[in-house]
């Protein structure tokens, strides 16, 4: 009886040929046999998938075994070759095959050798097939997440710029828009435990329940505690745990409020009213899927003038290892979103990465244009000891936020900075306060705004305003800072200092 | 952090170089002002002091005021200091705060090998 075994033999000699055809016929193969060409011809008019094995035999004089050995690996990768070679060509074949055949025998052959290296050669087959057909699925699935993802952004009427880039082709991070009926905007931003297909199918099967529960009228935290529920009681997720970390915003026009629902997810960031970056780092919540009792973290503020910025874990953990401020990784990754030309530095993301910025309530102009923080950050007296650390990831940041900072006023940027930091940590708080940090980049004007502000008294500004230069003692910091930016202002008796610095022209003269 | 300073045989006893290994920081002053510090003390015949800063790419305020200190030093015996450097940020750094005025400032693109001396 013929078996699903099919077997393409390729021999030039009529004799041999016969023999390979009825050995490998009497071991259960469904055979085809002929000359290179014929064997060419076959795969051509029935496919390179008709077929579970390629036997080629090598001929010296004309060397068409090995040009069908590398013409079918073109054509198909999966199929596996097995060549049969004479006594006294097997050492230059057996090398030229190395990696182009699934194995090699020398003649004269036996006839189990054979059926055995055929039969090995077809599971190979097999097992190739399945990878592809298994690699394609994947693929065919990240396809789909990346549509939807475009699809639900750009359908929206609120502005949303995102980045997504998963860490395989398909990922455990998705963003989800929602308009409900009084007109208030819903963004659902998940992240699976991992970053594979079965990570997105958690995910689908996350985002659509909860779409269906919210339409239905249910509340955005009793949708986050019915899913955790979900995740603890399911019948077989025990086994294989599942985790995802959340990040629900709801905007209301009406109210002119925003919602922000936390479960183990980054907060979202924006600047407030004072120009200082705003966020709910302070807040703690655990993923869904840990704990039976955990609920997510709520939090209620007014309806920001300026976007909201908000990202899966995967972009901390990859600041962490540039080095880096995560604003400055998450605003570079958007400018990348919207030039559709990954960063170079992206590869070393060891998890999906899944970035949005939504301009909501917010007149929407030229979002490259936007004035971004790209360092934020509050330090101690103890951290004084670790300037050089802090300055470098205030430089890798920039480096990373800014595209063709000019030399000059990078240094600036760097040194009024450290400058000012650390005044204000050493004499502006006590062991247990802390000052804060923040560095915006303006790109409408190419200027970089430095804010510094500590809780201290202050200083007699007087007597730093009439502080010299050359050899007169102290104050050194302030004339440096005054010196180097471009515009300076000091208020609260010294203990707020903002600064911007842009390009200037570099002419130097040494005297 | 240590600059990990070297001195360099002078063009006569009464040159001492030390050339400075990095940038000139709060964190790494001390180090410096203690190599300062042995320079003039085995130096007491010298009238000219030269830093070579070839890989400094930074000086903040403690780094100019060891700066100041030190040229105040060499100018309470009567001497002067001259810094060779290659970083325009520096040099900028010096005018802006008027340093310039108070050294001899050698602007230079590549410095001689630098050779390790013991101090006596």
């Amino acid at each position: 009886m013929p078996s699903e075994k099919r077997v393409l033999v390729a021999e030039e000699d009529p004799v041999c040929r016969r023999f390979v055809e009825l050995s490998l016929r009497c071991g259960g193969f469904n055979v085809i046999a002929g000359d290179p060409e014929e064997a060419r011809r076959a795969l051509d008019q029935y496919g390179s998938d008709a077929f579970e094995c390629l036997v080629s035999c090598y001929n010296h004089a004309q060397d068409g075994g090995l040009d069908l050995v590398d013409w079918v690996r073109q054509q198909d990768a999966t199929l596996a070759t097995v060549v049969l070679a004479s006594m006294q060509d097997s050492h230059m074949v057996e090398k030229s095959l190395r990696g182009r055949s699934c194995d090699f025998l020398e003649k004269p052959l036996s006839v189990p050798t054979l059926s055995q290296a055929v039969n090995n050669a077809v599971a190979t087959t097999g097992q190739r097939r399945g990878l592809s057909y298994l690699t394609q699925g994947v693929q065919a699935a990240g396809l789909v997440q990346k549509t939807l993802l475009s699809s639900v952004l750009s359908s929206s009427d609120t502005p949303i710029e995102s980045y997504f880039r998963p860490k395989q082709q398909a990922g455990g991070d998705f963003l989800a828009h929602y308009r409900t009926s009084g007109g208030d905007d819903i963004l659902i931003m998940t992240d699976v435990s991992g970053h594979d297909l079965e990570a997105a199918v958690m995910s689908a099967m996350f985002h659509g329940m909860a779409r269906g529960l919210i339409d239905s009228g249910v509340t955005i935290e009793e949708v986050l505690t019915r899913y955790n529920q979900v995740l603890l009681t399911t019948p077989g997720f025990e086994a294989r745990p599942s985790s995802i970390a959340v990040c629900c915003i709801r905007l209301s026009y009406t109210s002119k409020s925003m919602q922000i629902f936390l479960a183990g997810a980054p907060p979202p960031r924006w600047v407030n009213a004072t120009g200082w970056l705003d966020s709910s780092t302070h807040v703690f919540s655990t993923p869904l899927g840990w704990f039976e009792h955990a609920r997510p973290a709520v939090l209620l503020t007014d309806l920001p003038s300026t976007p909201v910025l908000f990202w899966t874990d995967g972009v901390e953990d990859l600041a962490g290892q540039l080095g880096a401020d995560p604003m400055s990784v998450a605003s570079a990754l958007i400018a990348a979103g919207r030039t559709g030309v990954d960063p170079d530095w992206i590869d070393e993301a060891h998890d999906d990465i899944l970035v949005a910025r939504v301009w909501a309530g917010v007149r929407y102009s030229d979002t490259a244009m936007q004035e971004t923080p790209v360092v934020s950050a509050r330090y101690g007296r103890l951290q004084a000891a670790q300037i050089d650390a802090l300055q470098a990831l205030w430089a890798r940041s920039l480096d990373l936020a800014v595209a063709d900072l000019a030399d000059s006023m990078r240094f600036d940027v760097l040194l009024c900075s450290r400058e000012a930091v650390l005044n204000a940590i050493i004499h502006g708080c006590s062991e247990t306060e802390e000052a804060s940090l923040q560095i915006d980049w303006l790109p409408l004007s190419r200027e970089i705004r430095v804010r510094v502000a500590d809780p201290g008294p202050g200083y007699d500004a007087e007597a730093v305003a009439l502080a010299n230069q050359g050899l007169e003692d102290g104050h050194r910091g302030i004339i440096l800072m005054k010196s180097l930016a471009s515009t300076i202002e000091i208020t609260q008796r010294g203990a707020r200092v903002t600064m911007t610095f842009r390009e200037r022209e570099e002419t130097y003269d040494v005297h | 952090m240590s600059t990990k300073n070297q001195l360099v045989p002078g063009i006569s006893t009464q040159t001492p170089i030390l050339e400075v290994g990095g940038d000139i920081l709060s964190t790494n002053v001390d180090f410096l002002r203690q190599d300062l510090s042995s320079l003039l003390e085995a130096s007491k015949a010298a009238t000219v002091f030269e830093l070579r800063l070839p890989n400094t790419k930074m000086v903040d305020s403690a780094g100019l005021n060891l700066l100041v200190w030190f040229i105040k030093s060499v100018r309470a015996r009567g001497g002067v200091v001259r810094i060779a450097l290659s970083d325009r940020n520096v040099l900028r750094t010096f005018q802006f705060t008027r340093l310039d005025r108070e050294i001899e400032i050698v602007r230079t693109e590549s410095l001689e090998p630098k050779r390790k001396m013991e101090v006596h």
